[in-house]
């Protein structure tokens, strides 16, 4: 038995002339061609790209889902690269604290308020000031000489500061406010962590130790 | 009743391509593939199933053995090209996934669409009317079942399968992938031979591989979009 490939396509009318088969065929392709692009254009490209190049995408409501698709894929990439640096989670079984003080400074007056903190402790503050004041923003690593101290921020003449903090060291963290006006200015610091103490400073001289239960 | 008969298959083609609309676009999903990049050690019949899975619900893989056996009138021709078939995406699936050989797989995807539209227009006899030669279909099947098995291998590949088991856990993906193309054939097959007890079959026989050569066209047009667009 005689199996030729021809006889697995279509034997589409006969007797019609070549060149009528070939245009049906040439018109079948064409139209494929021609549809699938459309389709593509007018649906697929805005509903899974976000691309719209016609328009048809924001008209018909499809643009929202590629772009919802796009931004949710870009978020799944940074996840899949950033596991592990991305979000940190740090348990703590101290206390949570938090408080809000007022400090005066007198005319030309600067003070120091800080909190112990050991390595990889966070605190969460914001401090703002009744006139412009200058601050640095340090610490002083436990175990550290006299006077040395590892500056994170400093700025002339602010009035309120906030962020956060993840100490990168066990010792005292926190802010030198220095009141450079002729009157007296009143800083108020509103903190929040896990610290179990405080220190301020006056003129360099530690002049109070508060703790927390 | 021709018009009646007619009507019917038009709400056949449409309610096969609701659901194929339904099925998902590309690769392993998003629960499957937690499950695959968890996974140490063997785990054969959940990688059957996946592989079925793959199979029944892709419908590139789908389109393709619809133009394969759309004029396959006997079982002995079905299974000689569906071995073939077979035979031709093993290969590439195991070589893929167990030589570490990696293709992007937009690119692989759009040759598969690119399969569709070859056989579609080779079942409107485009290929001897156009070049006066019918270029020989099995090989054609043959080597676009190693693009199809390729394709298969680079969507494993994009999960960080374990080494440990792997080859146990390929092998049993790949029998998966047969059962799955198992099942689908009979499905296909079954709705073929209802077609052709009519004699609307004849008559819409061209139009219905223009409509798959379209499906054929839109793959490939998705997948290239997917690859110059980013998301890669």
């Amino acid at each position: 038995m005689m199996e030729t490939a021809a006889q697995h396509v279509l034997e589409s009318a006969p007797g019609a002339p070549a060149t009528e088969v070939r245009q049906r065929i040439a018109v079948a392709l064409g139209a494929a061609v021609l549809v699938a692009g459309l389709i593509l254009v007018i649906f697929i490209l805005p509903a899974e790209f976000a691309v719209d190049p016609l328009g048809t995408g924001a008209r018909l409501g499809l643009l929202p889902l590629g772009e919802v698709g796009q931004q949710v894929d870009a978020l799944n990439k940074t996840a899949a690269t950033t596991t592990g640096q991305g979000a940190i989670v740090a348990a703590q079984d101290k206390p949570f604290q938090q408080e809000s003080v007022d400090f005066k400074l007198a005319p030309r007056e600067g003070m120091e308020y800080k909190y112990r903190l050991d390595k990889g402790e966070a605190l969460l503050y914001a401090w703002s000031a009744s006139a412009p004041v200058n601050f640095e923003f340090h610490a002083e690593p436990d175990g550290a000489p006299a006077g040395y101290a590892q500056t994170y921020e400093k700025k002339s003449a602010q009035t309120q500061a906030s962020g956060t903090l993840t100490a990168p060291f066990p010792g005292i963290h926190g802010w030198y406010w220095e009141n450079t006006t002729d009157k007296e200015v009143t800083v108020t610091l509103k903190s929040a962590g896990f610290y179990n103490l405080a220190h301020e400073f006056r003129n360099g001289q530690p002049t109070k130790n508060k703790t927390f239960q | 009743m021709p018009a009646i008969r007619a009507s019917k298959t038009v709400l056949t083609l449409f309610i096969v391509c609701a659901l194929t609309a339904a099925l998902e676009a590309h690769g392993v999903s998003g629960k499957d593939a937690v499950f695959l990049q968890g996974l140490m050690g063997r785990a054969i019949i959940p990688l059957m199933y996946l592989g079925a899975k793959h199979m029944v619900t892709g419908y590139d893989h789908l389109l393709f053995l619809v133009g394969v056996i759309f004029f396959l009138y006997r079982l002995k021709d079905v299974v000689a090209y569906v071995s073939l078939f077979t035979l031709g995406h093993s290969i590439t699936l195991l070589a893929g996934v167990l030589g570490g050989i990696h293709a992007n797989s937009y690119l692989i995807d759009a040759v598969i669409g690119f399969s569709v539209v070859y056989k579609a227009f080779e079942n409107m006899d485009g290929f001897r009317r156009f070049l006066g030669f019918q270029p020989n279909t099995k090989a054609a099947v043959l080597i676009f079942g190693l693009f199809h098995g390729f394709g298969l291998a680079t969507k494993l590949q994009d999960f960080a399968l374990s080494q440990n088991g792997l080859v146990a856990n390929i092998v049993s993906f790949n029998i998966g992938v047969e059962i799955g193309q198992g099942l689908a054939l009979t499905a296909i097959l079954i709705g073929l031979e209802w077609w052709r007890t009519h004699d609307a079959f004849h008559r819409h026989a061209f139009a219905f591989n223009g409509l798959v050569m379209t499906g054929g066209f839109l793959l490939v047009g998705y997948q290239l979009s997917g690859y110059f667009l980013g998301m890669v």
